[in-house]
């Protein structure tokens, strides 16, 4: 543990104390003098240029970043977007809608279980609406995560199964994504206000939204734990 | 005393021309330095990670920050060299006197600094495209700021304008501690005493100097700042080189 600790520290007295014995005139390490010094530099110089060349010129599937995404606006976008789901105007997030399902359903009460809700954070909305005789309906609803502008493609969903009189909402797969970030160095971001960051200005958007949106037919009893869903009035 | 006059433009000419040809041990260091560099960031130079219901995000960030700040230190390290005994009578081989001497080191600095900035920017593209090629994973690629020409070409001055920064302060260090063996051991004792005096007194001379010049979002005033900051080091350094004893 202690040598790693020291590590940085070590590193850099090895780079100075090589660098001294390359540079110093009196060293007696004649590597890299003369015509030497000036071909490796050459050479260097020429797998850099070439490297520059095929990273501009292949297109590597790369996707360029827009900015940073403006946290407030994703805020507001956060608040709207529940206040639709809160208030039944599904016509409005149609755009984040990612799976749904439908379930035969001629019972007289709903059991509803949540599993790990406490973890996966699946927000439960229930609308009990005359549409329905007898089939239950979800939807499930996200926006959409992202990378300093960048849409992650990837969706995460929970899994729901009927069985008899239970519905058992299960949490999904845990979606681990990785990414490489390709930046520019710290000398360009100086002048660059608007679109500069370092690697500590990635945002990965905070402000989301996320709801299971069940339908349900008017006047069935769902039994549920305490807080496991919000009933939903529509406007 | 000789019939022939001699231009001082024409001296510090063949001197420049002479030091590109003799002190290529410079080049070796600058590639063998930014090739280290290279391998370090291979790592990355940054990671976060960040969790959402759901997933699970982790992004690795790519930039040649370490082989530029590589690079800083080479210019820096380089220019105290070049101002110890051995590289300074190599100019007696010509007809010289300090005045030519130093300014011939100094325009050799220029260039070496200008190839410096050059190479470690460029070197980002090599890091680029190994960690896309080599590295493994299934990583998706992200860029932001890569392959534009007009902010790249500011990017190069400032980062040649930062490195030559560091080689007058480098110069300046190295001219100081020609006066006097000693001074290798006192002038860091005496600077970093004074930094830690002054922090005590809650005047961090550390943070003022970054402030000063790296938070200067404006491209004009960053190139006043840092070429003045420059020339008043190189001043000095050639006002502390007067007081070095003469050439027997």
């Amino acid at each position: 543990m202690i040598v790693v600790a020291f590590m940085p520290i070590l590193i850099l007295l090895a780079v100075f104390i090589a660098m001294s014995l390359l540079i110093k005139k009196s060293s007696r390490f004649g590597f890299g003098r003369g015509k030497i010094g000036l071909w490796m530099l050459m050479g260097y110089a020429a797998l850099l240029v070439v490297s520059a060349v095929i990273f501009l010129a292949i297109p590597l599937g790369s996707t360029e970043l827009k900015g940073q995404e403006n946290d407030r606006d994703a805020e507001r976008k956060s608040q709207q977007f529940y206040e639709a789901v809160q208030e039944g105007r599904l016509d409005e997030i149609e755009e984040w809608r990612i799976q749904e399902w439908s379930f035969p359903f001629d019972e007289e009460q709903l059991n509803l279980q949540v599993l790990e809700n406490d973890v996966n954070g699946i927000n439960l909305f229930i609308e009990r609406t005359d549409d329905l005789t007898d089939t239950l309906e979800a939807f499930y609803f996200q926006t959409p995560l992202m990378i300093n502008g960048y849409e992650v493609e990837e969706k995460y969903m929970p899994a729901l199964s009927m069985d008899m009189a239970t519905l058992s909402v299960y949490p999904g797969e845990k979606l681990n994504l990785k990414y490489k970030m390709f930046g520019s160095e710290f000398p360009f971001r100086l002048f660059d206000e608007e679109g500069g960051y370092a690697w500590g200005d990635t945002t990965v958007s905070h402000w989301n939204g996320s709801a299971l949106y069940i339908r349900v037919p008017e006047g069935l009893d769902v039994v549920a734990d305490q807080n496991a869903y919000t009933e939903v009035g529509p406007s | 005393m000789s019939l022939i006059e001699v231009q001082t433009s024409e001296v510090v000419k063949k001197q420049i021309g002479y030091k590109w040809k003799a002190y290529t041990g410079v080049f070796t260091s600058l590639v063998v330095i930014q090739i280290l560099g290279l391998l370090f960031s291979l790592n990355g130079s940054g990671s976060m990670g960040s969790g959402r219901t759901g997933y699970d995000v982790n992004i690795t960030y790519y930039t040649a920050d370490i082989v530029v700040g590589f690079t800083i230190f080479w210019g820096f390290l380089t220019a105290f060299l070049l101002t110890t005994k051995a590289y300074r009578e190599d100019d007696f081989a010509f007809v010289t006197n300090r005045k030519t001497s130093t300014l011939s080191t100094i325009a050799f600095l220029f260039m070496i600094c200008v190839i410096g900035a050059l190479t470690a920017l460029l070197s980002s593209f090599a890091l680029k495209l190994l960690a896309y090629f080599m590295l493994p994973g299934e990583e998706i690629l992200l860029t932001q700021g890569v392959g534009d020409v007009g902010p790249w070409l500011i990017g190069m001055l400032a980062t040649f304008l930062i490195v030559f920064l560091f080689s007058s302060l480098g110069y300046l260090a190295g001219m100081i501690v020609q006066l006097n063996k000693m001074l290798v051991i006192i002038l860091p004792v005496v600077v970093v005493g004074l930094m830690i005096l002054l922090y005590r007194s809650g005047f961090q001379v550390q943070v003022y100097f970054f402030e000063f010049f790296f938070e200067e979002s404006n491209a004009w005033l960053f190139t006043l700042k840092t070429l003045a900051a420059t020339t008043i080091f190189y001043a000095l350094a050639v006002l502390v080189s007067n007081r070095l004893e003469v050439k027997q």
